[in-house]
């Protein structure tokens, strides 16, 4: 076990150096850079900017050295933990990622916890319900679940609930608590806010796994050692929980690791929907103005997740399933 | 508002002919007896100011917000009286004196551009600034100024007692900081002072020196009557070159600081340079102080400042008191939410959660803000826009091929594309009948205007079109009924234009219909703005768009379209890097036609001559070149619907709104309130 995190863990560093070149290469293929978007704002307010100012910005930004010293002085810095700066907030990149991380986290984990508590449990009782009406609905359900982009759904549910529940559209407090310091009305306010965002992220994620969950449980249900396991005279519950849901999990502790970059980035889409003031629409601009130090860092920081994710997911796997365990240690 | 026995359109257009009556009143002269047209143009430079505040009278009593009491009260703050200047500004509030108390909520689209809504609420301080007839030009933070005989030196007047939000004395200190210290500095500032402070072909930088607390002189090596337009506009904001509170920027700048201090500062806030340390710290956006902790001199000061919204607090020290001797402003809080979404904002004004909202608000919305009036209480003013067209529409006259620029060089040829145009059918389409079918000129209102300018080659009469082009020497077709070129090619072109400008789209569908009527091929394509930037620098368009911004104080120092160069507005790449960069670009510039060298010239002149008289005349001129040349077209000239709840007070039913004037600015938002 322990040489086979080993592996897994050396492994990574080459993809996780691939992949920081691959980050920095891709901002600098749109044509330009942050300074001709800057040139052309002022352009568009009358204002002129020379040839020689332009390359003294340039200078100052080290813009005019070429890609591979830009790439290697960004990289030193980074792993200093300077992550630069954002040319067009005028800020450090981590504090801009720093303010943003943690409500991020906070909805990406509630809609994780929703979307398991109610996946896991509805898959298993629709492949053990398999073709029974509620089988059906439920199924239904999932495939509209999994056939709606969540933007859409988000457009849908924020009209219905202005239209006929007189919630507001949007943000995650209400005016009066914006600045308040954390109190317990705070939260109240904030929870109020926050299952909208946990619904319409949760609904395509829940219908997905109620999906993989039940065809997954299927397949173990109708295998021997079930057959055995009620021939031992052992409770239909307990025969189905103990040991095909245990097999059944495995798809999804295998995907479980890719969901630390979402947790990070949240769902840019339905973030810029719903005006949520989450990670996910900073990478979107940041990528649009071509804000080269925040738009590269933020790749990087969610490859190296996916990544990271990745090797927990095998990990876990290989604690969970002796077959991988012991493969991987011969 | 019984809107259910009318129909839309109908109500919608009553709505706009009210407003357009309103409009007709508003840009009515004031007075008969006032000074005839041409010297209402802005600033005549030998004039001497009046200071426009009413002087204090002697006795007046100060009173103040009860949140600012209570902290006077605590000993947190000095009593009001001392607070203010000795003889503070006061302003008469246009419909009644208001009461204190409130939270304003409106809303952004992009973090960086205040210049929407935030302006409208917060408003600004600048140098100088605009009059209530977005036009005439009064004392701002200085409240006077004169300058010598050839305009070669402005002399300033500061108001005396002005503090920063914190409390600290404002004086011409901090005029010398920002554009000595700050704007001098080379690693600060590559680029020098902004080109509003530049004189001349050459980009002179003037001269600043303060002879006193309250006095500044300003120097420019050839005469510069119009500076006076640029200390109202943009570049008269805090930052922008004239003034920044030096107490506090001193700790940022080397010059001042003690280097380990500054270093560490740079550090502990994750910066690499005290240039971006000193950037992010005296942030002014789009001239509104837009820092926390960075004092400033408007109503309202940022407090607080989240991902999704910034907060700004009423300012203590704020220096204009009402006819009641109260001090300003009268809300207490304006938070701007950052909302990228367009389509959200909307849903947000609409469901009530927002309270005023101009900028994004849209023609194309008018059916929806009307259905919330009455459940959110909301009311909508119409205002004219500083956009007399949406949308213009500029040929490239020097593109790179040969045939196409040879076909945008006849003037016939630009006379057919623009009549071939059915202006009545995009202002009912795209603006549904809330705009006003006209070619792009001024304003009736402006100093500039003059009855007829509008008029120039805007009938619709494809038959003409067609006469015209055949008689140009394109009367060959192809079999699906375009024209064809002398090589044989076929007469089309792509446009390439910026889609964030929501009229353009539409309006260039239309075109494509109403061109293959008169035998052209139209094909458009959306492009990203920085591109499209880089894409007209190397002349490689043949046609593009931009929206039809001006007004009276942007023209003299922008002659958008008038002359091809400076800003977006432009229609000649190559005649362009001729006039205003020669021998910059070799590879692309070519001498202009004599037509636009007189232009070029004449808005040398204009530039430098002291007789407001004597420039009205060159300005009248320039403009008779540009109608009868039309080297580009515009379309329909539009209003500016304002939502707000209906219990704003003190907003004016009519004024200009746009880019060009920074919004509500000249009607004093500090005196808005909510009525209970």
């Amino acid at each position: 076990m322990r040489g086979y995190i080993l592996r897994r863990v050396l492994q990574s560093i080459p993809i996780l150096i691939g992949i920081s070149i691959v980050a920095f290469l891709i901002i600098q293929l749109p044509p330009g850079d942050y300074l001709t978007v800057y040139a052309s704002n002022l352009r568009s307010q009358g204002e002129f900017i020379g040839d020689e100012e332009l390359e003294a910005l340039k200078a100052q930004y080290a813009l005019d050295k070429p890609v591979y010293m830009q790439y290697i002085r960004w990289i030193t810095n980074f792993l200093q933990g300077n992550m630069g700066q954002s040319f067009y907030w005028n800020k450090p990149v981590s504090s801009l990622i720093g303010e943003r991380i943690a409500l991020s986290m906070v909805v990406s984990i509630l809609t994780l916890i929703v979307t398991y508590g109610i996946a896991i449990p509805v898959g298993i009782y629709s492949s053990i319900k398999q073709y029974t009406w509620s089988d059906h609905v439920i199924t239904l359900i999932a495939f509209i679940g999994v056939g709606l982009p969540s933007f859409l759904v988000a457009l849908i549910v924020m009209y219905l609930g202005v239209k006929y529940f007189n919630l507001g559209a949007g943000g995650l407090f209400s005016a009066d608590y914006l600045d308040a310091p954390w109190s317990f009305a705070r939260v109240i306010d904030m929870l109020k806010h926050m299952w909208l965002p946990v619904i319409v992220i949760g609904i395509s994620g829940t219908a997905g796994t109620i999906r993989v969950m039940r065809a997954t449980t299927l397949d173990e249900l109708s295998k021997p050692y079930v057959e055995a396991a009620r021939a031992r005279g052992l409770s239909e519950l307990k025969a189905v929980l103990k040991y095909p849901v245990r097999v059944a999990l495995n798809p999804i502790l295998s995907t479980i690791g890719w969901m630390l970059p979402t947790i990070v980035s949240g769902e840019t889409l339905v973030s810029l929907v719903l005006g949520l003031p989450t990670t996910g629409p900073l990478l979107y601009r940041a990528l649009i103005t071509q804000d080269m130090f925040l738009a590269a860092s933020f790749i990087l920081i969610l490859s190296s997740l996916t990544v990271l994710g990745t090797l927990i997911s095998d990990i876990l796997l290989a604690w969970m399933d002796p077959r991988i365990r012991f493969g991987g240690a011969e | 508002m019984a809107t259910e026995h009318i129909n839309r359109r109908t109500f919608l257009k009553a709505t706009a002919l009210a407003a357009a009556a309103a409009m007709v009143q508003a840009c009515a002269p004031a007075e008969p007896t006032s000074a005839p047209a041409p010297t209402k143009a802005p600033a005549a430079p030998t004039n001497t100011s009046a200071p426009a505040a009413t002087a204090t009278p002697e006795k007046m009593t100060f009173k103040e917000a009860p949140m600012l009491a209570d902290l006077v009260k605590a000993g947190k703050l000095p009593p009001v009286e001392q607070r203010l200047p000795p003889s503070p500004q006061v302003l008469t509030p246009l419909t009644e004196v208001g009461t204190y108390g409130g939270t304003l909520r409106t809303a952004i689209n992009n973090v960086n551009s205040l210049f929407g809504d935030p302006q409208a609420v917060i408003g600004t301080e600048l140098v100088l600034r605009i009059d209530k007839d977005f036009s005439t030009i009064i004392g701002g933070l200085f409240e006077s100024w004169e300058f010598n005989s050839n305009a070669t030196e402005q002399v300033l007047h500061l108001r005396k007692g002005l503090r920063w939000s914190d409390g600290e004395p404002f004086t011409t200190q901090d005029c010398l900081f920002d554009y000595i210290d700050c704007k001098g500095n080379k690693e600060l500032s590559p680029a020098g002072p902004s080109s509003a402070w530049k004189v001349g072909k050459a980009m002179t930088p003037m001269t600043m020196e303060a002879p006193d607390d309250y006095t500044l002189k300003l120097g420019f090596a050839e005469p510069y009557p119009l500076i006076t337009l640029r200390q109202c506009f943009y570049s008269g904001c805090q930052y922008g070159g004239m003034f920044a509170p030096k107490h506090y920027g001193k700790q940022f700048h080397p010059a001042y600081a003690d280097a380990a201090a500054l270093d560490k500062l740079v550090k502990d806030n994750k910066f690499e340079t005290w240039m971006q340390l000193m950037g992010a710290k005296m942030l002014v956006g789009s001239t509104i102080p837009a820092a926390v902790g960075l004092p400033g001199m408007t109503a309202f000061i940022r407090t607080a400042d989240d991902p999704d919204h910034h907060t700004y607090e009423r300012n203590p020290y704020y220096w204009k008191v009402d006819t009641s001797g109260q001090q300003l402003p009268y809300w207490d809080k304006v938070i701007v939410y950052i909302i990228a979404d367009k389509e959200l904002l909307t849903t947000r004004l609409v469901s009530g959660e927002l309270d005023l909202i101009g900028h994004s608000a849209y023609l194309k919305n008018m059916e929806l803000y009307q259905k919330s009036l009455d459940a959110q209480k909301l009311k909508i003013y119409m205002w004219k826009s500083t956009l007399p067209s949406a949308v213009l529409i500029y040929p490239q006259h020097t593109c790179k091929d040969k045939e196409l620029r040879e076909f945008f060089q006849k003037k016939d040829v630009r006379v057919a594309l623009s009549i071939s145009m059915n202006r009545d059918e995009i202002n009912d389409v795209v603006h549904f009948g809330l705009g006003e079918v006209r070619q792009w000129a001024m304003w009736p209102d402006s100093a500039y205007y003059r009855p007829g300018d509008e008029s120039h080659y805007v009938e619709y009469d494809p038959k003409q079109a067609n006469e015209l082009l055949d008689k140009a020497g394109y009367d060959k077709k192809d079999a699906e009924g375009y024209r064809l070129l002398p090589s044989g090619k076929r007469l089309g072109w792509l446009i390439e234009y910026d889609p964030e400008q929501g009229d353009i789209p539409p309006t260039l569908e239309l075109c494509i219909q109403y061109w293959k009527a008169i035998g052209i091929e139209l094909t458009i394509k959306p492009l990203n703005r920085s591109l499209l930037n880089e894409r007209f620098n190397a002349n490689d368009l043949i046609m593009t768009t931009w929206q039809g911004d001006i007004s009276d104080i942007v023209w003299p120092q922008n002659p958008r379209a008038v002359i091809c160069g400076l800003s977006n507005h432009t229609w000649a790449r190559a005649w362009e890097a001729w006039l205003w960069t020669k021998d910059r670009f070799p590879d692309i510039e070519e001498e202009p036609p004599q037509w636009l060298k007189d232009q070029f010239d004449d808005w040398m002149a204009f530039q430098v001559e002291l007789n407001a008289d004597k420039r009205m005349e060159i300005a009248r001129k320039i403009w008779d070149r540009y109608y009868e040349e039309l080297p580009c077209f515009g379309t329909v000239a539009i209003p500016q619907p304002v939502v707000m709840k209906a219990n704003i007070t003190n907003f004016p039913e009519m004024g200009a709104w746009g880019y060009s004037c920074i919004r509500a600015v000249p009607v004093n938002p500090e005196t808005f309130f909510f009525k209970s």
